[in-house]
């Protein structure tokens, strides 16, 4: 897996350097404007190859759900 | 020997009207032109005016295709019309644009309800229509005014979508191979609420409730009687079901992705696209984006492009093109097609 586009994008859209995203980071999707949940999924798609359900992106919390959540879905072969 | 379809000819219409981004930019405020590009691809958009209704544009794009001589009005034996703007809710906009261009009263003409996959379904409809001997001219007409559906203060669909009709002719040849198809279709109705205008049809009149304007999170403005797209969840929706038909086209055709000369999908905007053919591993020449000048058409994205690509010597005859259409509903379709 790819996740540098990933790690990159969801810095960008939480306002964070890249270097201090970590499990426990909290973030707030219902905050990001449209076109940085679009760039997002589309970083999600390209590094991991899986679509996420947008409620469940919105109901992350923090940066470790959303990658528990991409890893769900990765296993669950929702690409 | 069996005639076969093909799509002969091609000629579209925009209204004189014209949104450009720099406009957009004085009105919405927090966004430059150039971040209205950088996002959407789009520069500018065609409007219709307040008077002028899809029928006219129709009618425009009709006369454009006679003009042309692909075809006179009287040799026209089925229109299909595909609309979901239509001038009423009855008659259907087909009839008004059949004594308009004084189609034949021996002509069959319906409407038909699709968004941006139904150019591609119009295109199943007429080729059926043909090959079963019913009709050996269909005019395949779309024809939106979106605008009319669109809050000026909802930057998430006024960035976006243009005017337009374009007029397609689907003839009989004597051609023993086939030119149009195969196709692959898909609907999903669990995505309905995700691009919609929810008031104006019978479940929700017209009210003063639905109309009033409220502002989303996003700060954006709309009433029930506007329309609604959740851009996040039609991209996701986008990004797993066209790969998926254009995988499942392919194995129907029998071919590969290089053996496609040329790509049009549905014009939705610049970002989609970029993905999905980066998705698809497509050669950036070999794929159409053509809504810098006119935004997303609906149902004329796709005919508007080939209509471009073969004027200006992108597709040539006998090329064999892949169209895609996808979008609300959310449906979908894809075809192959040979340009004529």
């Amino acid at each position: 897996m790819n996740n540098e586009g990933f790690e990159q994008k969801l810095a960008a859209v939480s306002k964070l350097p890249p270097g201090e995203l970590r499990d426990e980071t909290p973030i707030d999707p219902g905050s990001w404007d449209s076109v940085e949940i679009l760039e997002l999924i589309a970083a999600i798609d390209e590094g991991f190859r899986v679509t996420v359900p947008i409620n469940e992106l919105n109901g992350c919390r923090t940066v470790g759900e959303l990658r528990a959540l991409i890893g769900r879905e990765a296993a669950a072969g929702r690409s | 020997m069996t005639a076969r379809a093909a799509v002969k000819d091609i000629a579209s219409y925009l209204p004189k009207g014209e949104l450009t981004n720099e406009a957009l930019a004085r009105e919405l405020g927090d966004w430059d032109a150039a971040k209205i590009y950088e996002k959407t691809g789009i520069l500018s958009r065609r409007i219709a005016a307040a008077n002028e209704c899809s029928s006219d544009l129709a009618v425009g794009a009709a006369q454009a295709l006679f003009a042309r001589g692909a075809c006179a009005p009287e040799d026209i034996d089925y229109l299909l019309l595909c609309t979901q703007s239509p001038d009423y809710f009855l008659p259907t906009t087909a009839c008004l644009v059949q004594n308009r261009l004084r189609l034949k009263t021996s002509c069959g003409a319906i409407d038909f309800n699709q968004g941006c996959s139904g150019f591609v379904y119009g295109l199943s409809l007429a080729k059926s229509l043909v090959e079963s001997g019913i009709a050996r001219n269909v005019l395949l007409i779309t024809a939106e005014t979106y605008s009319k559906f669109i809050n000026p203060r909802d930057r998430s669909v006024r960035t976006l979508f243009g005017d337009a009709a374009a007029a397609t002719l689907v003839a009989a040849v004597d051609e023993s191979d086939e030119l149009i198809g195969p196709f692959v279709f898909g609907t999903d109705g669990r995505g309905a609420d995700n691009l919609i205008v929810r008031a104006g049809g019978l479940r929700q009149p017209i009210s003063e409730e639905a109309t009033i304007e409220r502002e989303d999170k996003g700060g954006n403005w709309r009433s029930d009687a506007n329309l609604f797209m959740n851009g996040a969840e039609i991209f996701n929706f986008t990004l797993t079901a066209v790969p998926k038909a254009i995988e499942t086209l392919l194995q129907c055709s029998g071919g590969g992705i290089d053996d496609v000369d040329y790509f049009v999908f549905h014009q939705a905007n610049r970002f989609m696209l970029d993905r999905l053919r980066n998705k698809l591993a497509i050669a950036q020449e070999k794929f159409c984006l053509e809504m810098e000048s006119c935004g997303n058409t609906v149902s004329s994205t796709i005919p508007i492009a080939l209509e471009r690509a073969k004027a200006d010597g992108r597709v040539h005859k006998g090329d064999k093109v892949m169209v895609v259409g996808f979008g609300v509903g959310y449906s979908w379709a894809a075809a192959m097609m040979r340009v004529m």
